[in-house]
């Protein structure tokens, strides 16, 4: 049997890639964005089990914390890779006049 | 080297615990003095150029006589003298130093010779724009070389041995941005780092046969090395590491390009001291590795380089080339003495090694002098020039006729002494080859000081330098006093023999065999010079017919195609297009995460198509599975959009779909956070696309098949890997954060916030830097614009 989440999961890859493989700039960067929250929700479903959140004292089973508290640190790394990756976008096409990548004169050597 | 005043401080502290190791204590600290006054030099030396382009010279001769001074006194007072300083206890390596007969010679040899070099450097180096960094990488030879030969432990020996690899690169290379310069530093350091990696290897080999990294253990454990299954390996790794450091055939390649330093640079480690390094590692393991292999190998390598050496000795033309051969030539006699493993080829290594130290040094420095003098390098052009340089052509004088082995100067007791060495080897064809080795000698040695100092008059007017006539000069009468008083040093060398040896040679004791054999060599070298340019044509000719089989060739081959070879890599996968990087990335990482599923153990793939929602259905899982939903539409539609503004928005969408999941899911921290940063992203994006001429995305029709089917291989691919983890994924480490004691011992009830504050500390840290060094990338991309 499959699971819904295991479906969501490979069809959130499945998306960013086919938007990383656009040729357009500001298309990669959203396709990086989309992989970031894909992997994000790769490990919450890994940990998803109980019906309550993970508070000391709550009644029932709590949900696991550990992969909780690792994706805390990854949603806020995805947004400074997101942040630089849209930057270096930015700069390039402003310098290459185009928003295609292949465009792009200066990433060949 | 803060090291060693980290050390000799702790050893003053440590000195008055005990009255008797304080004793040996301060003995030990001389030792280490002896050792950090040339790296001392070194770190002083760009400073002192500031005062006057002469005083990093005085000053390096300062060091050098100080250092010199030490090791003599410290002998004389003291004998062996050892200093033992913990390093890395948990690895077993000491940082261990040992004064010793054999290492005093050679320790005596690079300071002293060293400290000549400096002062010629004085004059020599004063009107060069490179000085500042000469006498800065020659102090830290100087201090390279001492630590190698000082050494008591097998990794410090070996960090010492790349110091001088390193620091005879930097000097090849002085003259950046020369071509010529810079290749044969290349090759210097290519051919004797290999020697190093070879080195690293045989004494990690000899380590784990012995069990230990302390020389002496190591020295001590001959028959256990010769008798354990890894003799061989160890044995033919340390030959190379000695082949290519001591220039031998077929690493030879390196030493005649590696003229282009400055003459001091190659008196000094390329003929004195850096090339005697693997001579040094032959007479210092020669008591563990002994064996009829050792003699094999080494034996046909060193005579056949003696001779390959001479033969390109007398074909050269440029100064200082003739005596790179030379000094080839002469290394091969040095390692054959040690190939033979006897007594009496001990005693005439060592002494040769003495010997050549000084006589080679001369010659090198008589070289500079007379191409500072005229300018001119070429021996052809060059001649008669014994009236304007007569102080020059004393010192050649007497070097040349040391090198040639006459009577009586110091290179005749050596090479009489390594003759009958041969003799007495019973081998047959190692006296011949000595023969001819030794006539080759006589023919170049003699030529290159008649040809510069008699006959007619050829080359320019010259005023003879003095100053770098004085030191040659020294070392001419050193190497007279050598051949008349050999007393002066044998007893030292005695002493690095096996114990009760003794190597005394005297002008007065004549050995027949080796008498006869220095006649004949003499005889074939007499017949040389009779018909010196006839000898050289001909082998001229010998080697533009050999020219397409040299080690230079191979060495070309190897070096050009490693390049090309990276040139074609980089072509092919560094070509610029971002879709092809993306495209390797995904297949290789695809490939990665499938290849462990090879062997499929039962488990469910999209076999059984009926999706399921998480958990048992409640209003819950349908809210979630809608949310789900939702958010892969707006995924695909951040895909696919036309209008950049259209895309963004729908990435953001899915972003705080993501975070209605988060909450669905049971984490409330999550949603939080992640709503805060989609607010963030959105502006960004926002502001970025607000400042871009182009808005529109272009369709890319002909990709967007092979595009799709890319996706859809991941589609499944992810599935087929997530799958069967989902299902067995062991939270149990996670049951120790739910544990009751978490409130007492930390105060909160969030548990992720618990995680992420007192037990993950160190992860934040690590996701702050990570945003402060993007803010500050972009800080210098955008600033890098704006200055366009």
């Amino acid at each position: 049997m499959v699971s819904l989440l295991v479906l969501v999961i490979a069809a959130l890859f499945a998306i960013a890639a086919y938007a990383i493989r656009h040729g357009n700039a500001i298309r990669m960067v959203i396709g990086l964005s989309i992989l970031a929250n894909a992997v994000n929700f790769l490990i919450i479903s890994v940990g998803f089990k109980g019906d309550v959140a993970p508070f000391v004292g709550a009644a029932g089973t709590p949900a696991d914390p550990l992969v909780q508290a690792l994706i805390l640190t990854a949603i806020v790394i995805g947004l400074g890779v997101t942040a630089f990756a849209l930057g270096l976008a930015y700069v390039l096409i402003r310098e290459e006049e185009s928003t295609e990548v292949e465009d792009f004169r200066r990433l060949k050597g | 080297m803060p090291l060693i005043y980290l050390y000799a401080s702790r050893l003053l502290l440590r000195a008055p615990n005990s009255l008797v190791d304080g004793m040996a204590v301060d003995v030990g600290l001389w030792l280490l003095i002896a050792l950090s006054l040339p790296f001392l030099f070194a770190i002083l030396a760009p400073i002192l150029g500031r005062l006057g382009p002469r005083v990093p010279g005085w000053v390096g001769l300062g060091a050098g006589v100080a250092s010199f001074l030490i090791l003599l006194v410290l002998w004389g007072a003291e004998g062996e003298v050892r200093v033992d300083l913990p390093w890395i206890p948990s690895a077993g390596i000491a940082f261990a130093l040992r004064l010793n007969p054999l290492s005093l010679l050679f320790g005596l040899i690079a300071t002293g010779m060293g400290a000549l070099i400096f002062g010629y450097s004085a004059s020599y180096m004063a009107r060069e724009r490179v000085a500042g960094p000469f006498y800065l990488y020659m102090g830290l030879f100087m201090g390279a070389m001492l630590g190698l030969i000082l050494a008591g432990d097998l990794i410090l020996l070996f960090l010492f041995w790349e110091l001088t690899t390193l620091s005879s690169f930097l000097l090849i290379g002085l003259e950046k941005g020369e071509k010529r310069s810079t290749d044969a530093a290349l090759k210097a350091l290519l051919l004797t780092g290999l020697g190093g990696i070879a080195l690293l290897l045989a004494f990690l080999a000899l380590a784990s046969v012995v069990g230990s990294f302390d020389l002496e253990l190591v020295l001590g454990a001959g028959d256990q090395v010769v008798a354990s299954g890894l003799y061989v390996p160890i044995l033919l790794l340390f030959v190379v590491a000695v082949l290519a450091k001591s220039a031998q055939f077929p690493f030879h390649i390196w030493l005649p390009d590696a003229m282009v330093a400055p003459t001091p640079v190659s008196a000094y480690l390329h003929s004195a001291a850096m090339v005697k390094a693997g001579i040094f590692l032959l007479a210092l393991f020669l008591p563990v590795l002994v064996s009829d292999l050792w003699i094999l190998v080494l034996l046909p390598l060193g005579i056949g380089t003696m001779i390959l050496g001479g033969l390109q000795a007398i074909r050269a033309t440029d100064l200082k080339r003739i005596l790179a051969y030379s000094t080839i030539s002469q290394l091969g006699l040095l390692a054959s003495s040690f190939a033979l493993a006897t007594v009496l080829g001990q005693g005439a290594g060592l002494l040769h090694t003495l010997n050549h130290a000084v006589m080679k040094g001369a010659l090198f420095l008589v070289a500079g002098a007379v191409i500072y003098a005229t300018g001119m390098n070429d021996i052809r052009e060059l001649g008669g020039l014994r009236r304007a340089m007569p102080l020059t052509a004393i010192a050649c004088g007497l070097a040349a006729l040391s090198l040639a082995g006459v009577p009586p100067l110091g290179g005749f007791l050596s090479k009489e002494a390594f003759f009958e060495a041969t003799w007495e080897s019973g081998l047959l064809w190692a006296p011949i080859l000595g023969v001819i080795g030794g006539g080759l000698t006589f023919a170049y040695a003699w030529n290159f000081f008649s040809r510069l100092f008699l006959g007619p008059r050829r080359g320019g007017v010259v005023v003879e330098p003095k100053a770098l006539a004085i030191p040659a000069l020294i070392l001419g009468a050193l190497a007279l006093t050598l051949g008349i008083f050999p007393g002066l040093v044998t007893g030292l060398i005695s002493g690095a023999l096996s114990p009760g040896e003794v190597f005394a040679p005297s002008l007065l004791q004549w050995n027949v065999p080796a008498a006869i054999m220095s006649l004949l060599s003499a005889f074939l070298g007499l017949l040389l010079i009779w018909r010196y340019a006839d000898t050289r044509a001909l082998l001229q000719r010998i080697a533009r017919g050999l020219r397409r089989v040299t080690p230079n060739r191979a060495y070309g081959a190897f070096v050009g195609g490693v390049q090309g070879a990276g040139q074609r890599m980089a072509l092919a996968t560094q070509n610029g297009s971002l879709r092809r990087y993306s495209l390797v990335l995904f297949i290789a990482v695809g490939a990665a995460l499938l290849l462990p599923l090879i062997p499929l153990q039962g488990a469910p793939l999209l076999i059984d198509t009926v999706v399921t929602l998480p958990g048992p259905a409640s209003l819950r899982t349908v809210a979630l599975a809608i949310v789900l939903v939702a958010m892969i539409v707006f995924a695909v539609l951040a895909a696919v959009l036309r209008t950049t503004l259209h895309a963004v928005l729908s990435l953001s969408g899915m972003g705080f779909l993501l975070a209605m999941a988060f909450m669905l899911l049971n984490a409330p921290d999550l949603a939080m956070t992640q709503v805060l940063v989609e607010l963030v992203l959105l502006v960004i994006f926002l502001i970025v696309i607000y400042k871009l001429p182009l808005r529109a995305i272009k369709p890319s029709p002909r990709r967007r098949a092979s595009d799709l089917l890319l996706a859809l291989g991941i589609l499944i691919g992810i599935t087929a890997v997530v799958n069967p983890s989902l299902a067995t994924f062991d939270s149990s480490v996670a049951e120790f954060y739910l544990g009751p004691d978490l409130v007492n011992e930390t105060g909160g009830t969030n548990v992720v916030n618990v995680i992420i504050t007192d037990f993950r500390g160190f992860d934040t840290l690590g996701e702050i830097s990570v945003i402060a060094l993007a803010a500050l990338a972009l800080y210098t991309l955008f600033r890098r614009r704006r200055r366009g």
